[in-house]
């Protein structure tokens, strides 16, 4: 997924997910974050920075990191429900720089490279209830609203008697999450691939939360994942709704026929 | 003092949207008048409480569309950490009582029969109900932004702190939508650098004008370097480099590209 930070060209790109500097600990009222970059080789002329974001607390701050172990702790007050971490190569003077054998010019300030760069969630644990709103209205058309915290479904008012049944008992939930929700869900993740505005949004860090928990990264989706990506978040419900009804099915059929 | 729980403001949002001809006997231009239908359910925050005058100071404060002297009675009676500065439940709560009248009289269209609004139930969403915890709507709302544009701003190196706060003020969209919900914010040397500037080359007057040339020009500059490496010197002096010569010839600094 391209973001804003990619823009106007990609950085030298360091980064290794099986490998991380950064160590945190959620604190009873701190953010604690362990840097060690005992094993990486420090280069001459560069800063290797810790900046640290919270987009809803407008927070932003930059720690310059060195051989020795550091911690760095945040008080909760300070932060949103998504910390957003990098760590940069950054230029410490104008002039030419050496990195595997290539020597460039760069300005003081200037990014040569991205070492690290993940996000921390501290967000309740609501689930599918807390991600989406189910409302039904006047109008006579499905619609969804992405605009809030959380995804509203707009669904006319007679077919939401007939869902708010379905969707409070078990045997029929899963098939009111997968008509009703997985379209949206769907919908959702690809205006997300296509629209930057939405990676700020509180329901796309509890999606994010969701698939990097399932191993997917998200930095990485594209369109050919939705499908997969929709039925993770809904908790397997086309699973659930194959071993309910044909249960020779496998979950990859019914993705297809969906 | 109290706020809505996430819930109330889901379904306040929701039934808000469905009801532009009954709106206006709720939201009147003194005081909202929910009936049972509302279901508000409110919890207590953490914040203390404020003066039982200030919203009529505030109003008093309000003058020439100026909401500079209103903001700063507000930011220096409420006492808010940046978490609960960003709480959508705490703002929409008292943004439907406490200050409601404040609200009603900056913005008060949909009660001016001169202007027929097709849809009241926007203008109310976009004034009342916050459902986004983003800095892009924290800073757009109209009680909360006057909140945040006082902590984004206050340079208390000075010796009126509040000197660049009111070049802010002089114009709502350089403070609501180009400088304020622009990256850059999150950055305090970056926004007080960009103010200084503006302030030292005589632009005050003239701020759509140089808000919407330089906000660009500092994300251009933040697209391969990260901007909080760096000082207020330097954001003021690369802003020299880039507009200086335009301002001594008195050419315009934003010119619409054809």
């Amino acid at each position: 997924m391209k973001t804003n930070y990619d823009f106007p060209y990609q950085f030298l790109d360091l980064t290794n997910s099986g490998n991380l500097y950064v160590e945190y600990i959620a604190e009873v009222d701190k953010l604690s974050l362990e840097i060690d970059l005992s094993d990486f080789q420090f280069i001459e002329n560069v800063d290797v920075i810790l900046e640290i974001e919270s987009s809803q607390t407008f927070y932003r701050k930059l720690y310059t990191l060195a051989r020795e172990k550091k911690t760095v702790k945040i008080d909760y007050l300070e932060l949103g429900s998504k910390v957003e971490y990098s760590i940069l190569l950054v230029s410490k003077e104008e002039g030419n720089i050496e990195i595997n054998g290539q020597f460039d010019y760069h300005e003081k300030g200037d990014c040569i490279g991205v070492l690290e760069k993940e996000i921390i969630r501290i967000i309740d644990e609501e689930g599918f209830s807390g991600l989406i709103k189910i409302a039904p209205t006047i109008k006579d058309k499905i619609s969804y609203d992405l605009t809030s915290d959380w995804i509203t479904i707009e669904i006319p008012e007679v077919t939401y008697e007939k869902f708010y049944n379905w969707q409070k008992d078990d045997r029929t939930n899963p098939f009111a999450l997968a008509c009703i929700g997985a379209p949206c869900i769907q919908f959702a993740i690809i205006k997300t691939l296509k629209n930057e505005e939405y990676i700020e949004k509180k329901w796309w860090e509890s999606i994010s939360k969701l698939l990097t928990d399932s191993g997917y990264s998200v930095y990485d989706l594209d369109e050919d994942d939705v499908p997969g990506a929709t039925n993770i978040i809904l908790g397997n419900c086309f699973q659930e709704m194959v071993n309910a009804v044909t249960p020779e099915l496998d979950v990859e059929d019914t993705l297809l026929l969906a | 003092m109290k706020k809505f729980t996430i819930n109330t403001i889901k379904n306040l949002k929701v039934k808000v949207k469905d009801m532009n001809e009954t709106l206006l006997n709720y939201y009147t231009i003194e005081a909202f008048i929910p009936d049972h239908s509302f279901h508000l359910v409110t919890e207590e925050s953490d914040v203390l409480p404020i003066n039982n005058t200030l919203v009529e100071e505030m109003i008093a404060a309000f003058v020439d569309e100026n909401e500079f002297e209103a903001g700063k009675l507000l930011f220096e009676s409420l006492i808010l950490n940046p978490r609960q500065a960003s709480d959508i439940g705490f703002w929409t709560y008292h943004n439907h009582y406490t200050f409601y009248r404040y609200i009603s009289r900056r913005w008060g269209a949909i009660w001016n029969d001169e202007k027929k609004f097709e849809t009241p139930s926007t203008y109310v969403g976009n004034h009342w109900i916050q459902s986004n915890s983003s800095q892009g709507e924290l800073i757009d709302y109209p009680i909360s932004g006057l909140w945040w544009s006082f902590y984004l701003t206050v340079d208390e190196s000075r010796t009126d702190k509040y000197e660049l706060t009111k070049i802010f003020f002089k114009n709502n969209s350089l403070r609501t939508k180009y400088f304020g919900q622009a990256r850059f914010a999150r950055h305090k040397p970056a926004i007080i650098g960009a103010l200084e500037f503006i302030k030292d080359n005589n632009l005050e007057n003239d701020l759509e004008q140089a808000g919407r040339a330089i906000y660009p020009y500092i994300n251009l500059l933040g697209g391969i370097r990260p901007l909080a490496y760096f000082d207020k010197e330097w954001f003021k002096d690369k802003l020299n480099n880039r507009f200086g010569e335009q301002i001594a010839t008195g050419e315009k600094l934003f010119v619409r590209p054809n």
